[in-house]
């Protein structure tokens, strides 16, 4: 044997050596993997909905909401459309009155929305429009409503003279109505697909259904499991003081509730346990086992970051509705405040509003556990005045400067403009970086239309703070030092939360912010966790069925081909070996359709031996040696195998490319399949046969 | 052992006429079956009714399906929830459905129903999704909104909306007053189903039978619009790759014969499909593709001896070059097919339910790519090279 032999004889050992071992954690519950062989190879193969089951969750759309959302922005072109009608406004300006326009209209018009409540359940689908001088009204008739420039989705309910004015009122059609609904439940289930894709959890199923959305995540680690049913019995116990929960949960009804075996149960447990033990004693998080059958979890959010449910789950329900504001620090409405409730304190800080004009503005905070709460309802009890809004962001009392310490909870206010300048709707990319001081920020890059919104919006309020603000919360306030253009903005997130706390936000933000908004919050109604739909006696009697083809190959291979069978045996075993590894190791998940993906990559393993033995075999034919017959069967046939396999290549990346969910799933186990069984086919056995020609000497190869 | 004697010629060729002619009418006939009588679709994707109920004793899911499609429920999704109860989440195809009649000027025949003071002024049929062949809607539950002189007594309201619809002959589970009383909005639910399916489970399953359904709803499609819209593009995007490359590396000759071959495969399957009526659901989506990925692996590998033949044997014609090529390739093309269809076959005789149907849709696909690589992208590209390239040959 060559040099060059022993070589590829090495690196096939070594492949394998490294095979073996990153499946072997998959198979730890029938073969148990040595600790280091599982804290070596992490990945594993994790089972699909149908073959494993899941966590099954169920979120209701708030489509008020977004009826409500429509309707604003209808209410909003209205302004600058009736500016038009009325000779007001320039055709130019209809579609985006500034603001000094819209004020200049209100003397003549008057828009007023409303919010859907006990009295008027449809309030959310009106819009009172009051022209000052009734003429005016004689302009807005149907027909230009019917328009399609205009409002074809309005219709006029009443008009009613109101001392010399006159009052218009409006409403969403019904027949859009149900389309505004059903568009909202279909954009959040593409937000939620788009989502999970970008945290790469394959093979979700999200479906929508009247207003609901139903996501199902497959499989999940003992862990997740374990921590969603102590979860559910956690809540059923009273924190104390400190936050502690200490509760009882029998072990057969944890076993049952979560589906693990005894050991699965233990060795998770002990997990869970390992994973918080490595913190100092009081911030321990986790699961203290007093006498098997006692918990206590020391930090509940903690605690829920060990299950990937519970970091799938606080992802999907954001709403992630990104907005720029511009900070009215020039208004004196906080500063006049008094009678505030307890525990509510007035604050100011020194701002500039204007190059070289600096104000002294107002502001409110509230800390500790229930500061948000009393805060808020504190604001929404003040009329602020129109075209203005109070909004509330996290706040860390203690001094400016202390970075480490993980401060109390605390809020303030902030006093803006009621008007979005720029939204979320135009983010391109998002990622997280750090900030001179080595805090985690978000990096966001505008569209081309966001880049010229946002560099507007600058140019126009520089020296001005602008307030970013997430789901109506205003994360960071910055003083705008000259026109952004270019249309990259970095989020600081505020507050007084720790690093890893930051960090966790600041990851998340990206997944959010690159998978867009939702089109209107959705809460959760019910959740479960579901066993396999195809069922334990199906997933056992489908591996049976596998076991039975792949030994029926391997045996009629030996017969039909001899000595060659047993290559292509052990090449078949290879191939199957290689192809888990390498699904394990970049923990893919397994459903059904992949396993047809499995199917058809074993076939083809099977063709690219049965090509090179057949050409083994005619060269033998000619009366060529083994050796040759080897050499030029493999030659020849290397190239039908690499055509054939590069072509199927090719339809796994385009399916890979464009398709979603399950096609994708496919895809990747087609790809995968192909790479190994190419090496397999061509390089593995090549190695075996070479050895058998040269290494044993055969004279006479039989091959069937 | 030897299926196949080496050196053999056989004429394929010849019978192209014949066999072409055969293919070309299973393709259009399993066309025509796409849309008469139509897939067979499951609930992947028209959607069905969700029932969550808990049983009074031990049932295993695969006992639970197996009740369930001796009733006649054709594949229902069975999943357990996993719990301390016997809790499962059953799906099937089946839905409350309302004729078009039945739900024209329902709004003012409830209204006379409910007497002369109250009148239904709005009424909303929901999910309201028209099932082509049966020609009815799906309708989950009818949302009325009330005005006049309405009863205090909300349920007492409800109760006489349920009879005024019962009356016009809808089977009702029950009516509910819905959001705030000044709303006057009640939403009455559509019996019929789940009743039916909680009875029948009593009579099969005795003491073990269910309770009354914790839960009862409509769903959607999980492979609605947007995976099929996904689907289609990614083929036709694989479809035009894949082209691209036979052109290529081979000749442009012999890039229609080869995405031929894989469409009229994928094709056939599913008119098979169409034929003995087995449900279509995602889990078939991935057979196609396998059965795609299996014929165009399959094609190449005939075209390659036909590429390489070309080359030394100058003198001979296309049509020769593939009759030799697929003759020598026979005893290949056999053995592979053979042991395809041996582990495909272990997966029909063994697997149940999903897994049964995948591997007849595998077999199927199997044996007409077999045949497809021979009859179907060796003629066309015979048809093609001597329509288009002929003279450029002479």
């Amino acid at each position: 044997m060559d040099r060059g032999w022993y070589f590829r004889f090495a690196t096939v050992l070594v492949l394998v050596t490294s095979a073996v071992l990153a499946l072997w954690p998959s198979l730890d519950n029938w073969i148990p993997a040595p600790q280091w062989v599982k804290e070596t190879f992490e990945g594993r193969i994790s089972p699909g909905l149908d073959i494993q089951g899941g966590l099954r969750l169920m979120y209701e759309v708030d489509v008020d909401a977004a009826i409500e959302n429509r309707r604003d922005i209808m209410a909003d072109r209205l302004v600058g459309r009736l500016g038009y009608l009325l000779g007001e406004l320039e055709e130019d300006d209809a579609n985006s009155p500034t603001r000094e326009q819209r004020e200049a209209l209100r003397d003549k018009i008057d828009i007023d929305t409303f919010e859907r409540s006990d009295s008027d359940p449809f309030g959310h689908m009106k819009i009172r429009v009051t022209f000052t001088e009734a003429a005016d009204a004689e302009a807005l008739t149907r027909d230009w409503l019917r328009e399609q420039s205009n409002f074809p989705d309005l219709v006029e309910t009443s008009r009613t003279p109101e001392d010399g004015s006159m009052v218009v009122r409006l409403e969403i059609r019904e027949e859009r109505i149900e389309e505004v609904m059903a568009d909202a439940v279909d954009r959040a289930v593409k937000v939620i697909e788009n989502r999970t894709d970008e945290m790469a959890i394959r093979e979700m199923t999200v479906i929508g259904r009247e207003t609901d959305v139903i996501v199902e995540i497959p499989g999940g680690d003992a862990a997740s499991r374990l921590v969603t049913c102590l979860l559910g019995a956690a809540s059923t116990a009273e924190p104390d003081a400190d936050g502690k929960i200490t509760f009882e949960y029998p072990r057969e009804r944890l076993l049952r509730c979560s589906g693990l075996t005894e050991s699965e149960a233990d060795d998770a447990l002990r997990k869970l346990g390992e994973a918080t033990y490595s913190l100092s004693e009081e911030e321990q998080v986790s699961v203290v086992d007093i006498e098997g059958d006692g918990y206590v979890i020391n930090d509940l959010e903690e605690f829920r970051q060990q299950s990937m449910f519970e970091r799938v789950r606080t992802i999907i329900s954001r709403t992630a509705r990104l907005e720029f504001r511009i900070l009215q620090d020039e208004s004196q409405f906080v500063a006049q405040l008094s009678d505030l409730p307890e525990g509510v304190e007035k604050r100011t800080e020194a701002t500039t509003i204007a190059p070289g004009q600096e104000v002294i503005s107002t502001f409110l905070v509230a800390s500790g556990d229930n500061s948000q709460r009393v805060l808020r309802d504190y604001v929404d009890s003040l009329t602020v005045p129109e075209g203005d809004e109070i909004l509330l962001g996290a706040y860390n009392p203690a001094e400016e400067g202390d970075d480490e310490a993980e401060a109390e909870e605390g809020w303030r206010t902030y006093y803006v403009r009621a008007t979005t300048e720029v939204s979320g709707e135009d983010v391109k990319d998002a990622y997280v970086s750090q900030d001179d001081k080595g805090r985690p920020v978000v990096i966001i890059e505008f569209n081309g239309d966001g880049a010229d919104s946002f560099g507007e919006m600058t140019g126009q309020n520089v020296k001005r703070r602008m307030s970013i603000v997430l789901d109506n919360k205003v994360e960071s306030a910055p003083v705008i030092n000259e026109r952004i253009g270019g249309g990259v903005c970095q989020i600081t997130l505020g507050g007084y939360r720790g690093y890893d706390a930051l960090n966790r936000e600041a990851a998340e933000l990206v997944v959010v912010l690159k998978a867009g908004a939702l089109p209107a919050p959705i809460s959760p109604t019910n959740e479960n966790l579901v066993g396999a739909t195809l069922g334990r006696d199906s997933v056992e009697r489908g591996a049976q069925g596998a076991l039975v083809g792949v030994i029926l190959v391997l045996v009629f291979m030996l017969l039909y081909y001899q000595v060659a069978g047993i290559v292509a045996d052990t090449m078949v075993l290879l191939n199957i070996l290689f192809l888990l590894a390498t699904l394990a190791f970049f923990e893919a998940t397994l459903t059904l359709p992949g396993v047809a993906g499995i199917a058809l990559t074993i076939g083809m393993a099977v063709d690219a031996n049965v090509l090179i033995t057949e050409r083994i075999r005619e060269e033998l034919r000619l009366g060529k040696s083994p050796r040759s017959a080897v050499d030029q069967g493999f030659r020849r046939a290397f190239w039908s195998i690499f055509d054939a396999q590069l072509t199927t290549f090719i339809a796994g990346v385009v399916l890979y490319q464009y398709g979603t969910g399950p096609i994708k799933g496919f895809a990747v186990t087609l790809m995968i399949g192909i790479g190994t069984s190419l090496f397999t086919g061509v390089f593995c056995s090549k190695v075996m046969l070479d050895w058998i020609v040269r290494g044993l000497r055969v004279q006479r190869l039989r091959v069937g | 052992m030897e299926f196949i004697r080496p050196g053999i010629y056989i004429d394929f060729m010849r019978h192209r006429k014949k066999v072409v002619g055969v293919s070309l009418t299973l393709a259009v006939l399993s066309l025509i079956s796409l849309f008469y009588p139509g897939p067979n679709y499951g609930i992947d994707f028209r959607g069905g009714t969700e029932v969550q109920m808990a049983f009074n004793g031990e049932v295993e899911a695969s006992e639970l399906r197996g009740t369930l499609e001796g009733l006649g429920y054709v594949r229902p999704d069975v999943v357990r929830v996993e719990g301390e109860g016997n809790e499962y989440i059953v799906r099937v195809r089946e839905v409350t459905a309302l004729s078009e009649e039945q739900m024209e000027g329902l709004n003012d025949r409830v209204s006379g129903e409910l007497g002369d003071a109250i009148s239904v002024a709005r009424m909303e049929f929901q999910p309201r999704k028209k099932n082509e062949e049966l020609g009815n809607y799906t309708v989950f539950k009818i949302v009325l909104m009330l005005t006049g002189e309405v009863m205090s007594d909300r349920e007492a309201q409800a109760e006489a909306i349920q009879t005024a619809l019962e009356n016009q002959g809808i089977n009702i589970r029950d009516v509910n007053p819905f959001g705030s009383p000044a709303e006057n909005r009640y939403e009455a639910h559509l019996a019929g189903l789940e009743a039916d399916l909680v009875r029948q489970l009593r009579e099969e399953l005795g003491d073990r039978g269910p309770d009354a359904p914790t839960r009862v709803e409509w769903v959607g499609p999980k492979a609605g619009a947007q995976l099929r819209d996904a689907a289609v593009k990614s083929l036709l995007y694989a479809i035009a790759f894949i082209m691209v490359y036979v052109a290529l590396r081979f000749d442009l000759r012999f890039a229609p014969g080869g995405v031929l071959a894989m469409i009229h495969d994928a094709l056939i399957t599913l008119g098979i499909y169409v034929l003995v009526q087995r449900e279509v659901n995602l889990t078939t989506v991935a057979a196609l593709l396998t059965i795609m990925g299996y014929s165009i692996n399959d094609t190449i590998v005939v075209f390659d001896r036909i590429r390489e033949n070309m080359g030394r044997m100058r003198d001979k014609s296309l049509t020769e070059l593939i009759n030799i090529s697929t003759s020598q390739m026979l005893s290949r093309t056999i053995v592979t097919s053979l042991t395809t269809l041996l582990s495909v076959g272990a997966f029909f005789v063994w697997g149940t339910a999903v897994i049964k149907d995948i591997a007849f849709a595998l077999m199927i696909g199997i044996l007409i790519g077999t045949f497809s690589s021979v009859y179907v992208a060796a003629p066309v590209t015979e048809f093609i090279d001597r329509r288009f390239f002929s003279r450029k040959k002479s």
